[in-house]
């Protein structure tokens, strides 16, 4: 009954529904608040058009986009080899309980490991290169795929793998058809979640390197105490954020399609 | 003597009268309207019924009729369309009307599951009695429905008969002047639903609520009812109005072969399947 | 949970850790930085009795401790406020997408701004990046609650007061608690990364000390630590978690 349910739902949220734009009033008041209102010439609470103006200077001094290719670049590579070695072991230690048990207490050891800690001792090892970057990056943002793959590849129906084996499929055939079609799901939700972490991890060891990318231009500014420079780059990773999540959301839905047209 | 016979020795009762204490419940002109916007339908129309104190009223209909929005709007969850007059006691009804409570079909959602049954029953005392006195009203309401040994039971740990007899038992905990249940037997399997029927009926004996009972299946009806309403059209209204001429005591094997008992079925199945003449 | 010891686990880990052993050893003439276990135990041993571990220890436990504290506090307040009253999500909630989107990483720098080089700042950062998994956990699983609930509580003319403790809160806590146990990961981490670039204080320090002394064993023992600590306070959260909350089965 709608009614019942319009009545019932006073002071309950619809618990999937996008939220409405009207929730953006605050952030913008706050902003205009700060445009106008803000206290002036205080050095560290600069306006926001000022931040703009701070990222169009940097764009004209030419650091601006290598910076955000350098970032952008890293993230793309270390998804893309976070998803594969995610999907792998969630794969191995979801179908194979002995290497699950045995992986089991080291991986969990590794998976609260406080991702920046890892990066001073990965420069030791590795010094300042991109295949350290690389290296620190997959190894904190592999654990959602792998946790979600993991999970998919355990509750894999019986019935499907037996209709493989009823229908005689080789083993490529198999993997292709009925394996990975089900475990799609899982590794798209793996990687919403983790793609905004690798994002965070590589902005963090190009912080702590101070290396290159937007990172590096941050800790720049931050240290110049150009604050205004330091706001745009913050809006900037937010945008670049959003953005990413969209494209992922998106891959999503396509590949939903995808799982179920198999 | 039945538990719930034995219970009356003690002050299971109703509370405190108001003035006007042959009427339970009252309601004229009522109109319910569903939907909004465009989207608006008038599902009840011009009702009107008084329920005297102690009545045990079935009500029956079609599917999709409205008995579940009526009982919902006697039960202050939903509100009636203007005009309507809705009284409980005496006093205008919005909002759940103090001493009327609501025993919902759903058994499952309706019982929180962190807390065991007694705490289950509990809940609705938690505002107004102390720990000891709400303690021992819990123990008995679970007597009165035969839960007294499964107190510390988790609804999980239940079947859906015990579930929904927990549920019951915290309606009656509260003393309810007025009980509205929405066909509270009707997710259980057959002979749960008998027994509970007949214990049903000595509770209401008992403890002299005025008791609103909703229903699809004419026999239960019958067998419980002081009382039957049977609704029918778009918008719904009252096809059948007929006070029950059985006796008090009743059981599942003699009163339905009893000829009030045929007599009433058949009406009400005529009603049912559109013979009759709305009243 | 580890009812039963994991004899596979464990024989596993100390085979790893007996072939890093060996490896390091036949490499490690060559590849300085790869220290030996025994050489990271060693300084690890240093460490602790005649430098700094301890202290620097407690300040890291403290702030994040005390930071993911104060984060749950805020973000359950807040997430009760959105999810109870609608008009409250409506007009905050797209902010609140928006402002949780942006990296944590790039807001120490803003942190650095305000506060320099403090433990105040580690705070803040720890309690403004903590609390969003809290909030949105909180708001998102009240603002779920099961109508039905709702129905009995209103049937039972419960005040809203009595309605949000009894039954919202217990029936969104199992979410709550997952929230929960992601801002005490994100505390920790936080922590740690403030005290690499901002405060000169804590494990995070240490390490980066350690790192640019080029003493590898003494950097891979603060891993130790650190990753002792993430792991310890992880299992000890989850053992309380599990203890209050054997009863609460919610049937989804």
């Amino acid at each position: 009954m709608t009614s019942d349910s319009v009545q019932a739902d006073r002071g309950s949220i619809g618990a999937a529904s996008a939220p409405p734009l009207r929730g953006l009033l605050p952030l913008a008041i706050g902003l205009l608040a700060w445009q106008f209102f803000g206290p002036r010439n205080v050095p560290y609470f600069p306006p926001p058009l000022e931040w703009l103006r701070a990222l169009d200077a940097l764009r004209i001094s030419g650091s601006l986009w290598p910076a955000i290719l350098t970032t952008m670049s890293s993230f793309a590579e270390a998804l893309a080899l976070s998803i594969l070695i995610g999907s792998a072991l969630g794969i191995l230690l979801g179908r194979s309980e002995t290497v699950d048990r045995m992986l089991g207490p080291s991986l969990e050891f590794w998976r609260t490991m406080p991702a920046g800690a890892l990066v001073p001792v990965a420069v030791l090892i590795l010094g300042y290169t991109e295949s350290m970057t690389l290296f620190v990056v997959t190894l904190t943002s592999i654990w959602p795929i792998l946790l979600n793959v993991r999970s998919a590849a355990q509750r894999i129906s019986q019935d499907r793998l037996d209709t493989a084996r009823v229908l005689h499929l080789s083993w490529f055939a198999t993997q292709y058809k009925i394996l990975v079609p089900s475990l799609v799901g899982s590794i798209q939700l793996g990687t919403q979640i983790a793609a905004p972490i690798v994002l965070i991890i590589v902005l963090l060891v190009e912080i702590l390197t101070q290396g290159s990318g937007i990172g590096r231009e941050i800790s720049l500014a931050q240290s110049t105490f150009r604050s205004s420079t330091v706001f745009g780059l913050v809006i900037l990773t937010g945008i670049l954020g959003l953005g990413v999540n969209l494209l992922i959301g998106l891959a999503g839905s396509l590949l939903r399609n995808y799982a179920t047209n198999v | 003597m039945s538990v719930a016979e034995r219970a009356v020795g003690g002050d299971t009762g109703p509370e405190q009268e108001t003035s006007d204490d042959r009427i339970a419940f009252r309601c004229r002109s009522l109109a319910v309207d569903l939907g909004i916007g465009d989207y608006k339908r008038r599902i009840i129309e011009n009702l009107d019924i008084e329920v005297p104190r102690r009545q045990f009223v079935c009500i029956l209909g079609e599917s999709g009729v409205g008995k579940t929005t009526l009982l919902r709007v006697f039960g202050g969850l939903v509100p009636a369309a203007a005009g309507s007059m809705l009284e409980m006691n005496g006093e205008r009804i919005s909002g759940p009307p103090q001493g009327a409570v609501f025993v919902f079909q759903n058994y499952v959602g309706s019982l929180l599951p962190w807390r065991n049954a007694r705490k289950n029953v509990e809940l609705g005392l938690e505002e107004s009695l102390p720990k000891a006195e709400r303690r021992s009203r819990a123990m008995i309401a679970l007597e009165q429905v035969g839960l007294s040994d499964r107190a510390n039971d988790y609804p999980r740990q239940m079947s859906g008969g015990m579930q929904q007899r927990v549920q019951i038992a915290r309606a009656l905990a509260l003393r309810p002047r007025l009980l509205l249940m929405d066909e509270p037997f009707g997710a259980l399997d057959a002979m749960t639903r008998e027994n509970l029927q007949i214990e049903l009926r000595r509770i209401h004996q008992a403890s002299g609520s005025t008791i609103m009972f909703i229903t699809h299946d004419v026999d239960e009806a019958v067998l419980l009812a002081d009382r039957l309403i049977v609704l029918r059209g778009k918008p719904a209204a009252v096809g059948l109005d007929i006070v029950s001429q059985l006796p008090k005591e009743r059981d599942q094997i003699t009163t339905k072969e009893m000829p009030e008992f045929l007599m009433l079925r058949h009406k009400i199945y005529e009603m049912l399947r559109g013979y009759g003449a709305p009243a | 949970m580890y009812q039963r010891i994991n004899l596979p686990g464990l024989t596993f880990m100390a085979g790893l850790v007996l072939l890093w052993e060996i490896f390091s050893r036949i490499v490690g003439a060559r590849l300085e930085t790869i220290p030996s276990v025994s050489k990271i135990l060693v300084a690890l041993y240093q460490i602790a009795i005649d430098g700094p571990l301890f202290s620097q220890l407690i300040h890291t436990l403290l702030v994040s401790i005390a930071g993911w504290l104060m984060a749950c506090a805020v973000g359950l307040t807040i997430g009760l406020g959105i999810g109870i009253w609608r008009p409250v999500w409506r007009y905050s909630m797209a902010s609140i997408d928006v402002l949780r989107s942006i990296p944590s990483i790039s807001l120490i720098s803003v942190a650095l701004l305000f506060f320099g080089f403090s433990s105040k700042m580690e705070m803040v950062i720890v309690v403004y990046v903590s609390q969003w998994p809290v909030l949105l956990a909180t708001a998102a699983a009240v603002g779920a609650t099961p109508k039905s609930y709702l129905e009995s509580a209103k049937s039972l003319r419960l005040s809203q007061r009595a309605t949000v403790l009894k039954v919202r809160i217990p029936s969104a806590l199992p979410s709550i608690v997952v929230g929960v146990r992601l801002a005490l990961t994100l505390s920790i981490a936080l922590a740690v990364v403030a005290e690499m670039v901002g405060n000169p204080a804590g494990l995070g320090f240490g390490i980066v000390y350690a790192q640019q002394a080029i003493q590898p064993a003494q950097a891979f023992a603060y891993l130790l630590v650190i990753g002792l600590v993430g792991w310890g306070l992880n299992l000890i959260l989850m053992l309380v978690v599990e203890r209050f909350m054997r009863n609460h089965a919610v049937s989804s």
